[in-house]
C-alpha cells in the first residue's frame, strides 16, 4: 500500500506547504526588507564608518598617518611662529600649521588604528556610512582650512620671522663674544643655525 | 465574433461615431485586435503580480519604486526588453530560431479565438471547441522543440527535450479529465458545456466526486502544459540557465514571455469554463454579457493566482517524479474517474 501513501504524503505535505505560504502571504508585520535610502537600520553606537577630524584640534603631530597600515592619511605641515601657538585641551600645543590633511576613504578599511594615538582627540570615526561616488577620487577627504595662498604666505612669513630670529641670535652671540673673548676663544662666534622649516 | 465585441464592449458605436462604414476592414481587425491588447495588459499585471505574491510570501516586498507600490515596473521592464539588441547566435539555425517564438505566441493567441469570454462573446464557438483549445495549445510543443534545436545551445535542448516529454505526457491526464466533463456535458462546444452548468452551484466541480478529482487533475497537469513550477524543468534557471530560451533576447524573448503568462490565463480560463461555470455566476445564472466577461475573468484570475501560489510553495520535480507522477498517479485515476462518472451518467 506504499502507492496510495505516497500519494496521501504528496496531497497532505502540499496542503500544508500552500496553508503555510498563504498565512505569510497576508502577513505584512512579517516583511523584513528595508528601503534603503529611505529607511535605514541604526547605525550601533561604536559603529566605525568615515572619520571625521576636527582639524581646529589636530595638533599635526602625524602619529595617525604613522599607524595607519594602508596609508591613506597624508599630512603635509610646517612650523608656526611663536606668536601663533596655540594651546589645545589644556595641555597639546598646536606648533604646526597643518597645510595638507587628507583622508583617502577608498583605501581606508576602518580598522579604527589611526584614532588612537591622537592626542587631542581630534580624529573620530563618525557613523556615516553612505557616501558613495562616481569617481574614487571624490573618496579623498580634505580637512585642512588653510588654502594654499594662505599657506604660501604663512610660509613666507616663516622664512622672514626665522632669519630675523636667526639675526638676533646671531647679534646676541657676537655681543656675548666681543664681552667675553679671552674665556673660550674656540667658541664659534655663530650660533647653531636655525632648524630649517618642515614640509 | 467581431460583430458580438463591438456591440459588447461599445467600439461599434465608437467607430460608427468616427465615420467608419459599414463592413469596412476596420472592424475585423478590430476585432481580432482586442484579445493580443487584452494579453499584453494581462502580461503586464501578471508579472506584477508574480513579483509581488512572491515578495510576500518570502516576507519581502517586491518592485516599490517605480510608479505608487511599483506598479509600473513591468512596463518599465517591457519597455527595456523591447530597445534591446536581438541577438542571433551564429551557430542557430536562422529560421527555426525565427520561427520559434512566433509559432508558440500564435498557438496561445489562437486559443483566445475559442475562449469563452461570455455568453455571446465567443470569437468562435465551434461545436468542438474544447477539442480545439486543447489541440491548438499544444502547437506549443512544437515552438519550444524548435527554440531548443535552433539555438545550437546544450541547455536549450535539454529544456526542449524536456518539454516535449512533460507537455505530451501531461496531455493525457489533462484530456481525461476534460473528457470526463463532457461525459456529464455531452457537448464539446464551449458555450454548450457552460450552459449545462447553469443551476448549479460553483459549476461541476461539486457535482460528484469524480468530477472534482478530475478538476484537480487537470488543474495539475495544466500546470505542467504550460511550465509552471513545480513543473519548470524545460527552463529550471538552476539546472539549465534559462532551458529553451536561453539564446533568446529582445523582442523574441518578449514573445515567449507573453506567451507564457497567456497560456497561463488561458489553461486557467479553460479550468474554469469546463468545471466551474465558466462566465455564468457562481450560484449559476446566467449573467449580462458584459458581466459574464467580468465573472469569467475574475474565476480565471483566481487560478491564474493559484498557479502563482502553487509556484511559490513548491520546489520543482525531479525528472523521474515528473513521469511517475503523470503515468503512475494522474493518469490511472484520470481513467478511474471516466470510468466512474460515466457509470454514474448511465445507472443514476
Ligand atoms: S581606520 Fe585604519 S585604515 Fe582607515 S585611516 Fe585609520 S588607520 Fe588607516
Ligand atoms: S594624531 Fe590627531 S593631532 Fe596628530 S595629526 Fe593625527 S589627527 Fe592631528
Amino acid at each position: 500500500m506504499g502507492y496510495f501513501k505516497d500519494i496521501y504524503r504528496g496531497v497532505s505535505s502540499t496542503l500544508t506547504g500552500m496553508t503555510l505560504t498563504a498565512r505569510e502571504l497576508v502577513r505584512p508585520d512579517h516583511i523584513v526588507t528595508i528601503q534603503y535610502p529611505k529607511e535605514s537600520i541604526p547605525v550601533p553606537e561604536t559603529g566605525r564608518y568615515r572619520l571625521h577630524n576636527n582639524i581646529d584640534e589636530c595638533i599635526g603631530c602625524n602619529q595617525c598617518a604613522n599607524a595607519c597600515p594602508v596609508s591613506c592619511i597624508e599630512i603635509k605641515s610646517f612650523k608656526r611662529m611663536d606668536k601663533d601657538v596655540e594651546t589645545v585641551k589644556e595641555t597639546q600645543k598646536k606648533r604646526l600649521w597643518v597645510e595638507q590633511f587628507d583622508i583617502d576613504m577608498s583605501k581606508c578599511m576602518f580598522c579604527g588604528l589611526c584614532t588612537w594615538p591622537c592626542p587631542t582627540e581630534c580624529l573620530t570615526m563618525t557613523s556615516v556610512y553612505d557616501y558613495s561616488a562616481y569617481d574614487f577620487k571624490e573618496h579623498i577627504f580634505k580637512f585642512s582650512k588653510l588654502t594654499p595662498a594662505e599657506a604660501e604666505q604663512k610660509k613666507a612669513e616663516l622664512e622672514a620671522w626665522t632669519a630675523e630670529q636667526a639675526a638676533l641670535k646671531a647679534a646676541a652671540a657676537a655681543k656675548k663674544a666681543a664681552e667675553a673673548p679671552a674665556v673660550k676663544p674656540e667658541t664659534p662666534a655663530a650660533p647653531p643655525a636655525e632648524k630649517p622649516a618642515e614640509g | 465574433m467581431h460583430d458580438l465585441v463591438l456591440k459588447t464592449l461599445g467600439i461599434g458605436d465608437l467607430l460608427a461615431w468616427l465615420g467608419v462604414p459599414d463592413g469596412s476592414l476596420v472592424y475585423p481587425v478590430v476585432a481580432s485586435v482586442f484579445p493580443l491588447v487584452f494579453l499584453i495588459i494581462f502580461a503586464l499585471l501578471a508579472v506584477y503580480a508574480e513579483r509581488k505574491v512572491s515578495a510576500l510570501i518570502q516576507n519581502r516586498l517586491g518592485p516599490m519604486e517605480t510608479g505608487p507600490w511599483g506598479l509600473f515596473q513591468t512596463t518599465a521592464d517591457i519597455l527595456k526588453l523591447i530597445q534591446k539588441e536581438d541577438i542571433t547566435p551564429k551557430a542557430a539555425d536562422k529560421i527555426l530560431f525565427f520561427v520559434a517564438p512566433v509559432l508558440v505566441f500564435t498557438g496561445t493567441y489562437a486559443s483566445l479565438a475559442a475562449f469563452p469570454w461570455s455568453s455571446g462573446f465567443v470569437g468562435a464557438d465551434l461545436n468542438v471547441g474544447i477539442f480545439y483549445l486543447l489541440a491548438i495549445s499544444s502547437l506549443v510543443v512544437a515552438g519550444l522543440l524548435m527554440a531548443g534545436w535552433g539555438s545550437n545551445n546544450k541547455w536549450s535542448l535539454y529544456g526542449a527535450v524536456r518539454s516535449t516529454a512533460q507537455i505530451v505526457s501531461y496531455e493525457i491526464p489533462a484530456g481525461l479529465a476534460v473528457l470526463t466533463a463532457i461525459v456529464t456535458t455531452g457537448t464539446l462546444s464551449m458555450n454548450g458545456i457552460i450552459r449545462h452548468q447553469e443551476g448549479m452551484w460553483f459549476g461541476l466541480l461539486f457535482q460528484s466526486p469524480f468530477l472534482f478529482v478530475a478538476f484537480i487533475i487537470y488543474l495539475i497537469a495544466s500546470l505542467a502544459e504550460v511550465n509552471r513550477t513545480p513543473f519548470d524543468l524545460p527552463e529550471a534557471e538552476s539546472e539549465l540557465v534559462g532551458g529553451y530560451h536561453t539564446e533568446y533576447s529582445g523582442m523574441k524573448f518578449a514573445m515567449f514571455f507573453l506567451a507564457e503568462y497567456g497560456n497561463m490565463f488561458i489553461v486557467s480560463g479553460i479550468a474554469v469554463a469546463v468545471f466551474m461555470g465558466g462566465w455564468l455566476t457562481p450560484w449559476g445564472t446566467e449573467p449580462s454579457v458584459l458581466m459574464g466577461v467580468v465573472w469569467m475573468i475574475l474565476k480565471s484570475l483566481f487560478f491564474v493566482f493559484f498557479q502563482m501560489w502553487l509556484r511559490w510553495t513548491l520546489p520543482r520535480f525531479r525528472v523521474d517524479q515528473l513521469m511517475y507522477l503523470c503515468w503512475k498517479v494522474l493518469i490511472p485515476i484520470a481513467f478511474a474517474c471516466l470510468i466512474g462518472q460515466a457509470a454514474v451518467e448511465v445507472y443514476l
